[in-house]
């Protein structure tokens, strides 16, 4: 079971849409894929309609009182499924710590459910914290938005360097361009520049696009409702590049 | 898990799709898709494999693909793989995934065939939640077999984590339109049409007898189940489907001999001596190419340098196959066959019984059960360190012959006591076996090697024979150490005293 996560320090960078466009595409490809909504905000389980509420909270799944496969609702397509956010992941960071190695807990989680699905995609909170470093020590990829400016491009590094001094598991980091607008010269220049100077940075890149935020008024990703726009060639270009690395 | 609710359940004639769709569309918003027509092709093995996991398989055609599906007893997906090409007939034609790890199990060696076509039109309606989430599918099927109408079910399809909302839909359409659980499912009213049932094959023959019955009149329907299973693999043979079509004739072979020589003194001597020579020959004639099944199935796994050997050995198959095909084409053949048809269909009218005719087949069954035991522990006793590998085999078909007799005359034996009896005898047969494959297979790879040798083959070939040679001598080595052990436990006391009450000696 591979474990995606789509993760940033920063809000408001495309990191939701990521998650729910490749997990959609994941499915449709034929992977049993699991969507997991970390975010208190519960964007993604808006989007598929589901009701962001987790019987006992993050701390009953935390604590393994409630399994993680008990809370997971089908969406509306084939092989992909939803683990609600709950508001009560704004403190999920608390009830972490209070168990005993709060960086695996998240990993043995997942545990649970590993026999049944091949992808598990995680929308992580925009923050770092204990639940981002349960998150890092769960996955096998971290799946990060940049909007092209030379600030984000620094958090990358900092990113880098901070991942590259944990101890425990390590997951691979992989970089994309997001709400990319190539009308914008800082935007072209950032992304004909950073891929050369630094590794994991993905060819494929997602246009700022009206069709990604019209994703709210649809409530459904944007391959469902806009097939042959070019935001949907986006994320399947991105999927194909995301699906074949390991 | 609370109860699930039935998932198929019967439309009657007069109800259509559109009556279940408003009977929906009255409790609350829904959607209905555009219907789908599929045509599917449901596959098992000869001997009805998926099925007893199950479940069953098939492949799904519409306008989107084709789709390997399997399903399991409740009607649920259990793994599904895209099907690029054509239908897969071994488990090793099958795609890589989950789909495949599982059926690897379950099919084995055999290939799988196609069972039944139906072609089924889908209306599929979704219910809506107040956010327009699919909480439940509720499918509307119209099946079609050939030219049998198979009729109209409702499928209620669950979505993960909405089980309320699966109840309320199977209440209301209980309710509203009266609609019964359907028993079936759609394969079997589709092998109910081509007047065939799923498990109407199977290589195990349990026939039921009576203590008291003659044993003459116990020979017919033991013998004709035999000859039954020889008849209906034939075919698969011929085509060369996969190895076990020849492996189960002629397991149905050796126990007919089995049975033979069990009922000779109750069977008319001119009938057990003409079956005893026919079977024997049928057995004869059978043998290369199971021998070169055995031994090309036992070559697959080793790896790339074995190539020209496993070359050779397919040649000779292919030539063994041949000759074999011609043989079951052959007068002598089905001469045989139709014979011993007649013979059991009505044993008392194939000539003058024997002497033990009326004997009631329990003591028939018992006395030459206790001669088979005997003969094994004799020689089993025999058996010393310093004995030939020759002194095994030859114990291992006593055995054998032993478990034939058991299980042929089981319905007429003690279930609790056979049950152990044959267990323990399980056991020391599993040593046997394993001494005697290895034994054979290395001698055939010895001969192996040295065919290859006078061919020319290069040295990297005869080389990774030695490999194998090596292996499979240290193993048989390894069970010849452990018979001893094997047979004692055999014939311990207690074993015996277990045999006793089997066969009815009182044990004081």
């Amino acid at each position: 079971m591979r474990v995606l996560a789509t993760y940033s320090i920063k809000g408001g960078v495309g990191k939701t849409s990521a998650a729910v466009n490749l997990a959609y595409l994941a499915a449709r490809e034929g992977n049993r894929t699991l969507l997991w909504d970390l975010d208190p905000q519960g964007a993604a389980t808006w989007l598929f309609r589901i009701r962001p509420r987790v019987k006992g909270g993050g701390a009953a799944l935390v604590r393994r009182k409630r399994a993680l496969g008990d809370v997971i609702k089908g969406t509306d397509f084939d092989r992909l499924d939803l683990a609600p956010a709950d508001l009560s992941y704004r403190h999920l960071d608390l009830d972490l710590d209070a168990t005993r190695k709060p960086r695996r807990r998240l990993a043995k989680v997942l545990g649970d459910v590993a026999g049944e699905y091949d992808l598990v995609v995680l929308d992580c909170p925009p923050s770092i914290s204990l639940v981002s470093e349960s998150v890092f020590e769960a996955s096998t990829t971290l799946l990060v938005p940049l909007v092209p400016s030379t600030l984000s491009v620094r958090t990358l590094d900092q990113l880098t360097a901070f991942l590259g001094q944990l101890d425990g598991r390590c997951p691979g980091l992989l970089a994309f361009f997001s709400m990319a607008d190539r009308r914008k010269r800082l935007h072209r220049e950032v992304m004909e520049s950073v891929p050369r100077q630094r590794d994991g940075v993905l060819a494929s890149s997602v246009p700022s696009s009206t069709d990604v935020e019209r994703m709210g008024l649809h409530r459904a990703p944007v391959p469902e409702f806009a097939p042959r726009s070019k935001a949907a060639a986006a994320y399947e270009a991105l999927w194909h590049e995301v699906g074949g690395r390991r | 898990m609370p109860d699930t609710p039935p998932h198929r359940f019967a439309v009657p004639d007069g109800t259509g799709a559109d009556d279940v769709v408003a009977a929906l569309a009255r409790a609350g918003p829904v959607l209905v898709e555009r219907p789908v027509t599929r045509r599917r092709t449901f596959y098992d093995t000869f001997d009805w494999r998926v099925h007893a996991a199950g479940g069953a398989l098939e492949v799904e055609e519409d306008g989107a693909g084709a789709r390997l599906v399997w399903r399991g007893g409740d009607g649920l997906v259990r793994a599904e793989a895209r099907l690029a090409g054509r239908a897969p007939r071994l488990a090793g034609d099958l795609p890589d995934g989950p789909l495949r790890d599982g059926l690897l199990r379950v099919l084995d060696v055999r290939a799988l065939l196609p069972v039944a076509k139906v072609r089924t039109t889908t209306t599929s309606v979704r219910v809506l939640d107040g956010e327009g989430k699919t909480v439940a599918r509720v499918a509307v099927d119209h099946d079609v077999a050939g030219s049998a109408d198979l009729g109209r079910h409702v499928r209620l399809v669950p979505v993960r984590g909405y089980d309320r909302a699966l109840g309320r839909v199977a209440a209301l359409l209980a309710k509203d339109l009266g609609l019964q659980p359907a028993a079936d499912d759609v394969l079997r009213t589709a092998l109910a049409a081509a007047g065939r049932r799923a498990g109407d094959y199977s290589a195990r023959v349990r026939v039921q007898l009576s203590y008291g019955t003659a044993s003459i009149d116990a020979a017919g329907p033991v013998l004709a189940s035999l000859l039954r299973v020889v008849e209906a693999n034939q075919q698969g043979v011929r085509d060369d489907v996969d190895p076990e079509f020849l492996h189960d004739l002629r397991v149905a072979v050796r126990r007919t001999r089995t049975a033979v020589r069990a009922l000779r003194g109750a069977l008319p001597d001119a009938v057990a001596d003409e079956a005893t020579g026919g079977f024997r020959w049928a057995q004869q004639v059978t043998g290369p190419v199971r021998d070169l099944d055995v031994h090309l199935l036992d070559l697959a796994a080793a790896g790339g340098d074995l190539a020209p050997a496993v070359d050779l050995l397919r040649r000779r198959r292919a030539a063994e196959h041949r000759r074999l095909v011609r043989t079951l084409g052959s007068p002598r053949w089905r001469d045989l066959l139709a014979w011993w048809g007649r013979v059991v269909a009505d044993p008392r009218a194939s000539g003058p019984p024997g002497p033990e005719a009326e004997l009631p087949v329990a003591r028939l069954a018992r006395d030459r059960i206790a001669r088979a035991d005997r003969r094994v522990r004799r020689a089993g006793r025999a058996i010393g360190d310093a004995s030939p590998a020759e002194a095994l085999h030859d114990l291992r078909k006593r055995a054998k012959e032993l478990r034939y007799l058991l299980e042929l005359f089981a319905s007429v034996l003690p279930p609790d006591d056979l049950g152990d009896v044959v267990d323990e005898l399980k056991a020391l047969q599993e040593n046997l076996g394993d001494f005697h494959d290895y034994d054979v297979q290395e001698a055939a790879l010895r001969a192996l090697a040295a065919d290859l040798v006078a061919a020319g083959e290069s040295p990297a070939t005869v080389m990774a024979i030695g490999v194998l040679v090596e292996d499979l001598h240290r193993r048989s080595q390894h069970a010849r150490a452990e018979f001893a052990g094997r047979f004692a436990a055999f014939d311990r006391p207690a074993a015996r005293r277990r045999r006793d009450r089997l066969l009815g000696v009182l044990v004081p």
